[in-house]
């Protein structure tokens, strides 16, 4: 690291020179410090930024400040009851201690096809805002570790449109706390008169950035959900994704285990 | 940086480089050695202690985050040369074998305690789930937490 500067209102963001690297809750960054990488980087602490931690359900949307941390989402009622499957996610982060310092907003810039809240955010069609522009979660990844996000660009707030769904999310991993995932997946359906009306389907870890289900959920949509309709679906899922082997697993088991989380996920649903 | 905090109640201030680790700073500069270096990537909790009630890895924490905060060390558990009911519960049920990973998982068990003075089995196991222990296991962890919450004691030592 090359230098640690503070801001305290976004204000001061226009008037950043360099390119900075920004600093929330630490929870990725200081890991990446501490093994001694981010040598010739500018840490900008945006810990401080006032208002930004805020859940709040405004119109037709909810509105998730990008320092909200995963504690704070895991048991706020709004998430609980709107994007249920983002609430799930938040509460498998990590550790408690992970859980009261990393935020929303560090797991969607840090951009790892891994990120646990990424899949609820595809799931639930959430934008991610910044304080130039709003992009659609489905188009702010492209690559791992990589997003649109442009120099001193800030993630500033996650909206999520309010729907009356029911929304799962599974996550597959060596163990319970500290895991990283395996496989992870989000589905978020809006049911009524007994049909599909909506489809939200992602999968996280399972290729260069968080796959879109696209085909899986063209094929729900106006279905009547059933264990055909389920495993059919599962096994469209499964031939979306992309998995590769690595240290963390096999794309052979990630793809078998992608179509069961997902079929156990749309039988909750039913 | 000038960084002033309270520390185990008692207030400092001290000169260190913003991005200086809240464990550095607590280990080197306060000599308050109780809190651990384990894995130095937030996956252990040998380091964890308790910020604003909220228990955090210290090793992945700026002391610049810190400043007008309040912060729980082991330190901070005893009183007056008396333990605190949850350093007890760990004597009587033998949960500490190397002793190493036993500040973080103590004050794992404290800040779910202050919170949640009857945890079930679950809210135990959920607490202590960022707290490795290499030694022995986590059954006579689990007991001591428990019986520290049966203890009447405990309700009037929530401020240390």
């Amino acid at each position: 690291m090359k230098k640690f500067i503070r801001i305290k209102s976004l204000a001061e963001l226009g008037k950043l020179r360099e390119k900075c690297v920004f600093l929330a809750g630490g929870t990725d960054i200081y890991v990446a410090l501490n093994d001694g990488a981010l040598e010739d980087e500018v840490l900008c602490d945006i810990s401080s930024l006032k208002g930004l931690d805020k859940i709040e359900l405004k119109g037709k949307n909810i509105n998730i400040g990008a320092l909200a941390t995963f504690a704070s989402i895991a048991k706020s009622p709004v998430i609980k009851k709107y994007a249920a499957c983002l609430a799930e996610a938040a509460a498998t982060v990590g550790s408690p201690q992970i859980r009261n310092r990393a935020t929303l907003g560090g797991n969607v810039a840090n951009g790892s096809p891994s990120g646990d809240a990424i899949p609820a955010l595809y799931a639930l069609g959430a934008v991610i805002k910044t304080d130039m522009r709003s992009v659609p979660a489905d188009k702010f990844f492209t690559g791992p570790k990589k997003t649109v996000l442009k120099k001193n660009e800030l993630i500033t707030e996650i909206s999520i449109p309010r729907k009356n769904n029911k929304s799962f999310f599974s996550k597959i991993g060596p163990r319970k706390a500290l895991a990283i995932s395996k496989v992870s997946s989000a589905v978020s359906l809006v049911i009524s008169g007994g049909l599909i009306r909506e489809a939200g389907i992602a999968f996280g870890a399972v290729g260069p950035t968080v796959i879109r289900a696209a085909e899986t959920e063209k094929f729900l949509k106006g279905k009547k959900l059933n264990k055909a309709v389920i495993s059919r679906a599962a096994k469209t899922a499964a031939g979306e994704i992309c998995p590769i082997d690595d240290f963390r697993s096999t794309a052979k088991y990630r793809r078998e285990t992608a179509a069961v989380i997902i079929e156990r996920a749309l039988l909750k649903a039913i | 940086m000038r960084v002033s905090f309270k520390i185990n109640g008692k207030k400092v201030t001290l000169d260190a480089a913003p991005e200086a680790r809240l464990l550095d700073v607590i280990r080197e500069d306060l000599g308050l050695t109780g809190t651990k270096e384990g894995c130095s990537k937030g996956e252990c909790g040998a380091c964890s202690v308790i910020v604003d009630g909220e228990l955090v890895d210290s090793c992945i924490f700026p002391v610049a985050q810190a400043e007008g905060r309040e912060i729980i060390t082991i330190e901070g558990l005893s009183s007056g040369g008396k333990l605190h009911p949850i350093q007890k519960a760990f004597i009587d049920e033998g949960a500490v074998q190397c002793g190493f990973c036993t500040p973080g998982m103590v004050l794992a068990a404290k800040a779910l305690l202050d919170k949640k003075s009857n945890p079930s089995d679950a809210d135990i196991k959920e607490a202590l789930s960022g707290n490795l222990c290499r030694c022995t296991g986590y059954t006579k962890i689990k007991n001591a937490v428990k019986k520290a919450s049966q203890n009447g004691e405990l309700g009037r030592t929530k401020k240390r």
